[in-house]
């Protein structure tokens, strides 16, 4: 659901007004429950800090209560700078953000998307943060097409691990490099690079990693009454 | 020698509109394929009803290997999937990635993988859930050359087939929307030479 900050549907705002209007835009469908939601709000946190106006909207609305879809475009229209956090599914971006790039280039004209500047937050659940470059180089590619600014991005790996009660511990380089984001996003330049080289330090060693997640699995199979047998081969 | 022949294929249309090209490109890809001897079962996904992936891991710890969402046919889809040699994701290059179609497909096909992790080309990787996976032939289409979006969606097909445990390289062919008839057939042929090479060493 979308949080806008006024009722005000049709603003005419110029590029001046929406350089200090950012908009999030959560391409996960667990939606606020996401890891892509918690980063991303947190950017939006300090930037509201630094005087700028922010918003979100949920990608998968355009898909699941396509209604939505005036109201996507008149917050990309009344917003300078879009932030799109979103997860790694299947070595690219969800359906929904590939779907929204797809109406939003044929739109690129009317929602004047060369004003506006992109920034992207990736994360994925293998422990290697590479995982998301290629994902990034098609939101980069987007942003060139459509004559958007570039502001860079941030890949996140290990992201199942985060999560509102543990973000102050496990989050702590992610903290700093969204801060350090907000920060140069204030002073109109981009992300920098010491943000994007903290956003990929591993939030906690390989192993440690792989033995929770593989326990996890475990765990969750294990509460339902039946035994559960997750190496099933069911096409077999 | 491989113990897997290539004998099936299935194609995923991703283009989000109906075209004489993509018409024509489907028959050229199921023609050359046959000759070798493959059967392709083309799937134009735009005329699906396909449900987004909701993000639920189901198919990972309640129902492994099946989206426990049945109202749509993608456990069919998977099923046939993973009872094919060939994926083939033909699709408009978008930002050098897939059409949202691809995708749309795409992302729930993790069922036919594990969620354990395991090492593979230096990596991590979901582990098999089956013994044979596909090989992954991406397909892509532009108006004209690009090089930025022809390196990305080489770079995406190759890291597809990586999470299907090829290490072979990517197995891709970039046509053009003005290329000829003949050009496309060749370069069809091309890959499909290419592929049975790169399969016979595996």
């Amino acid at each position: 659901m979308t949080q806008s900050d006024s009722e005000q549907s049709f603003l005419n705002l110029n590029n001046h007004e929406n350089s200090h209007r950012a908009l999030l835009l959560v391409g996960s469908p667990k939606r606020k429950k996401s890891t892509s939601f918690l980063l991303g709000n947190y950017l939006l946190e300090q930037l509201r800090h630094y005087g700028f106006n922010v918003n979100t909207f949920m990608i998968h609305d355009i898909v699941q209560f396509p209604s939505k879809l005036p109201l996507f475009y008149q917050e990309i229209k009344n917003h300078g700078i879009l932030i799109m956090a979103q997860p790694l599914y299947f070595d690219s971006l969800p359906y929904p953000v590939i779907k929204a790039l797809e109406l939003l280039n044929i739109k690129q004209e009317d929602l004047s998307l060369h004003t506006k500047k992109l920034l992207v937050i990736m994360n994925n659940g293998f422990p290697e943060p590479h995982h998301n470059y290629v994902a990034i180089d098609i939101l980069r590619c987007f942003a060139e097409k459509t004559g958007m600014e570039w502001l860079g991005s941030l890949a996140l790996a290990m992201g199942p691990v985060l999560s509102p009660k543990n973000f102050n511990f496990f989050g702590k380089n992610a903290k700093k490099a969204l801060q350090l984001t907000a920060n140069a996003l204030h002073e109109g330049k981009r992300v920098p690079d010491v943000a994007s080289h903290l956003m990929e330090r591993k939030i906690m060693p390989y192993w440690i990693y792989k033995y929770l997640a593989h326990y996890s699995w475990k765990s969750h199979a294990r509460k339902n009454a039946k035994q559960i047998d997750l190496h099933a081969r069911p096409h077999e | 020698m491989n113990a897997y022949e290539l004998k099936k294929a299935i194609l995923f249309n991703g283009f989000l509109e109906s075209s004489v090209f993509e018409t024509s490109v489907t028959q050229a890809i199921v023609k050359e394929l046959e000759k070798q001897n493959i059967q392709t079962k083309p799937i134009i996904l735009r005329d699906m009803q396909i449900s987004p992936c909701d993000g639920c891991f189901f198919c990972w710890m309640k129902t492994p290997g099946l989206c426990h969402r049945t109202h749509d046919p993608i456990n069919t889809i998977n099923y046939d999937i993973i009872h094919s040699d060939i994926y083939i994701i033909f699709t408009p290059i978008t930002f050098g990635g897939y059409s949202s179609e691809i995708k749309k497909v795409q992302d729930r096909m993790i069922s036919l993988v594990s969620p354990f992790f395991e090492t593979f080309h230096g990596e991590t990787h979901h582990k098999k859930r089956y013994p044979h996976y596909p090989l992954v032939w991406g397909i892509g289409v532009l108006s004209n050359p690009e090089p930025l979006q022809e390196d990305i969606f080489k770079r995406l097909v190759h890291r597809n087939a990586l999470n299907l445990h090829w290490n072979k390289g990517p197995v891709y062919i970039i046509l053009y929307e003005h290329e000829s008839s003949s050009v496309i057939n060749a370069k069809i042929r091309d890959s499909i030479r290419v592929m049975e090479e790169l399969y016979d060493a595996k």
